[in-house]
């Protein structure tokens, strides 16, 4: 009994989670009319707030030296995740309650499946069972969905989430198929015994052909949650079709527990312990997986950078510059390092910042102006200054030039490149960010802009609130640009995968 | 004996998937995919696992292709349906499937080894136990019964008519979605 | 009894191969969510074949009923999302033939 009671201390997090997620449901029922937005967004915040309270609880404690409840891992790595992933939910949930987009009659419903997405986001993040990680995968995956497809009545939301649901099913499928083809080879579904299982099989030199498809299988579901090449075909259209909090739950806590989930899969089955010493193959294996990787990352990052270049809406370009920057992370997995992990983290960060701003910009325009166009952007400066000084924090950032924290994220992705050897990527990376330098400015030049008739749309300035989360969001960009020890200590203290 | 009976299921199961992706009309797919279930669910018996054999008809013909014939009845015939991209698909697949039959080969190779096997028990109870056990399932158990509430609240949600179009809504979402192809239409 | 193993692995590969190509092929949505059931059991009888004759015949069998789970999850979800599609779609026949072009 006690030790259930010790166990069940350790899960407080997601039981809190799932717990408000009910009460989020059901106090749906019980508010009156037209206020349901603000009442149920506001016990779904107090959930978070709760939830990051039993996180913080659990940062610097000596984790459970086994599994909680046989499969789950509680570490600095995957509280880090969680605590990004209800950050995440914190402001989608805040954007929610302030945008006039996502107005249908569901609001219990709409909060339930988001809190519920962000309980998938945590079992991601936090297994090391493969059943568990599915499991975990689908139920993102699941809620992910339904609230793209949340505005009912906008066509282009519902075939949003027709295609998501096709292709991910299909992606979730493929990489459970891979599952159980290591599972066949190595007789367990836990990645700590699939790992020594298959170090096994490599030094008995048992042909790495199986071993191969398997773990690209695998991959395969993973590129498609984090929108890597060449499983981001999705990308655009889902981020542009689903409403705007939704795609900015997408762009972010989505991509970031899929990032989770890829360095815990690498880690544990396939780098060996150097100080332990594996066999050659595996080393050897390892490394051509990195190789894999980084091939990858450069071609996620063209291709986004490429295709972001044409585009005139500015959500879209925003799904395209998410896909270069999947592709500027995955430089950081590729080395299979304790260096390059704890960049990826840091950049995670980054990126939850950078990001999280510009969709909320992006919001704000839509719901003032009823539009996404880059080119209509023109004035935004002159007339809502300080949405646009934002904005351009953020684009800065999104370049990844200093004095942001988008550079020195950038920074530490491409030394960690180059010390592992990847010169060419991060030659690759560089150009790519020239590249991106001219969409980015395309729409800083579009604000600043002035008009040469008349300002199409009057002058509407943004809520107190929203410009509140708006300045902390561009504090925060800026900030963790110049000082960014702590972020980093943090972070390399988080990353306890790799030593 | 058992022989006999594992081609038997075999092919069903083959046969139904054949059919299922090449029958043209959806319902003979849908019918035939029954057939891959039944076939399917007779392999689950043969290899011990009465179960997974019994939820395996319950499920997947009781609750899904039962689910997935309403779908049918529910959505127009569907005339789009067209073969272009039959032939990029063809060669695409064969390169999967000889794909995975070399990788098949070169496991199987450890899979005859473990084969030696004893009479099957019944498996309901041991299973069962193992799923609510703290140090079993019980985690995942609790995972996917959240899995579906989200898949039920979800699917009801959206699967419901809309009560009331309001107006303000529906003129941005129409501004928005006339945009969007427009530039659909430019992109194209 | 021991050739057990073997087929039924093969088998799964071919369900799986058979699922691919639906989903290549197919613009049916409904088929194409048909193909996807194809693969998900493709999988779970993978589970079963690579746990015949250990000792872990009966962890296999409780994986495969979570993955059967999922599976109705998902089908539920993506059927609804059909169906909201095609309602939409008789709202507003004038954009029928846009969409079609895809």
């Amino acid at each position: 009994m006690n030790l259930l009671r010790e166990e069940l201390s350790w899960i407080t997090p997601e039981l809190c989670l799932t717990l408000f997620a009910c009460v989020a449901l059901l106090v749906d029922l019980f508010v009156q009319k037209g206020r349901e937005s603000v009442m149920v967004g506001f016990f779904s915040l107090m959930g978070l707030l709760a939830t990051a309270f039993f996180l913080y609880r659990q940062y610097g404690v000596t984790p459970p030296a086994q599994p909680v409840f046989g499969c789950m891992v509680v570490d600095p790595f995957s509280t880090l995740f969680k605590l990004f992933a209800v950050g995440a939910l914190a402001f989608v949930v805040l954007f929610t309650m302030l945008s006039r987009q996502t107005r249908p009659d569901g609001y219990g419903e709409f909060y339930f499946i988001l809190l519920c997405a962000g309980l998938g986001a945590f079992f991601l993040a936090s297994t090391y069972n493969l059943l568990l990680m599915y499991l975990g995968l689908e139920l993102l995956s699941i809620a992910s969905y339904i609230l793209a497809g949340y505005a009912k009545g906008n066509r282009r939301s519902g075939e949003a989430a027709m295609k998501y649901v096709i292709f991910g099913a299909v992606a979730s499928g493929v990489m459970l198929y891979g599952f159980t083809l290591l599972y066949g080879m190595t007789g367990s579904i836990d990645l700590t015994v699939i790992g020594p299982k298959l170090r096994d099989q490599f030094a008995l030199d048992h042909g790495t052909i199986p071993i191969s498809v398997a773990t690209g299988l695998c991959l395969a579901g993973f590129a498609y949650k984090i929108s890597a090449a060449p499983f981001h075909f999705w990308t655009p259209d889902v981020y542009e079709g689903a409403p705007t909090p939704v795609t900015t739950f997408l762009a972010v806590a989505s991509k970031g527990a899929g990032f989770a989930a890829l360095l815990r899969f690498l880690q544990a089955g396939f780098i060996p312990d150097r100080t332990l010493g594996g066999p050659e193959a595996m080393m050897g294996y390892s490394d051509k997986l990195g190789t894999l990787v980084a091939v990858l990352a450069a071609l996620t990052m063209t291709l986004g950078n490429l295709a972001a270049l044409g585009q005139t809406n500015l959500k879209r370009m925003l799904a395209y510059s998410s896909i270069a920057h999947a592709g500027y992370v995955l430089m950081g997995v590729a080395t299979m390092n304790r260096e390059g992990f704890s960049s990826v983290l840091f950049y995670l960060v980054v990126y939850y910042f950078m990001n999280l701003g510009a969709f909320g910009v992006v919001m704000y325009y839509a719901n003032t102006t009823g539009d996404e166009q880059i080119d209509d952007l023109k004035g935004l400066g002159w007339r809502s200054p300080l949405v646009a000084i934002t904005m351009v924090a953020f684009l800065v950032a999104l370049v990844g030039l200093p004095p942001t924290a988008g550079f020195i994220g950038k920074w530490f992705l491409f030394t960690a490149a180059v010390k592992k050897g990847f010169l060419w990527l991060a030659v690759v990376a560089g150009i790519n960010s020239a590249i991106s330098l001219f969409y980015y400015f395309r729409v800083a030049r579009a604000m600043w802009l002035r008009p040469e008739e008349e300002a199409k749309y009057a002058t509407v300035h943004a809520s107190p609130a929203f410009a509140a989360l708006l300045l902390v969001l561009a504090v925060g960009t800026v900030w963790f640009g110049v000082g960014f020890d702590s972020l980093l200590r943090y972070c390399d203290y988080s990353q306890n995968l790799l030593r | 004996m058992e022989l006999l009976f594992f081609l038997l299921f075999a092919g069903l199961a083959i046969a139904g998937a054949v059919a299922t992706v090449w029958m043209r009309y959806v319902v003979h797919s849908a019918f035939a995919l029954m057939g891959t279930f039944l076939g399917v669910a007779g392999l689950y018996v043969l290899l011990g696992a009465d179960f997974l054999a019994i939820t395996q008809i319950l499920i997947y013909v009781g609750g899904i292709l039962v689910l997935i014939l309403f779908g049918i009845m529910l959505t127009p015939p569907d005339r789009t349906e067209r073969n272009a991209k039959r032939v990029i698909g063809f060669s695409a697949s064969l390169v999967a499937i000889a794909l995975f039959l070399a990788v098949q080969i070169g496991s199987v190779v450890r899979w005859a080894e473990k084969s030696n096997l004893e009479a099957p028990k019944a498996t309901a109870a041991p299973i069962g136990r193992e799923l609510l056990r703290p140090d079993g399932y019980l985690i995942p158990f609790e995972l996917v019964s959240v899995v579906l509430l989200v898949a039920l609240i979800g699917s009801v949600f959206i699967a419901r008519r809309r009560k009331a179009v309001r107006v303000d809504d529906s003129s941005t979402a129409a501004i928005l979605a006339e945009r969007g192809t427009l530039q659909q239409k430019a992109g194209a | 009894m021991s050739f057990f193993g073997a087929p039924v692995f093969f088998l799964a590969a071919a369900l799986f191969a058979l699922g691919i190509y639906g989903f290549m092929t197919r613009r049916n949505l409904i088929v194409v969510l048909m193909s996807i059931e194809l693969m998900l059991n493709a999988a779970n009888l993978t589970f079963l074949a690579a746990a015949r004759g250990t000792a872990q015949a009966n962890e296999a069998s409780s994986y495969a009923v979570f993955v059967i789970l999922v599976a109705a999850a998902e089908v539920a979800v993506g059927l609804a999302l059909v169906l909201a599609v095609f309602r939409l779609k008789r709202d507003s026949d004038i954009d029928a033939a846009r969409d079609l072009r895809g």
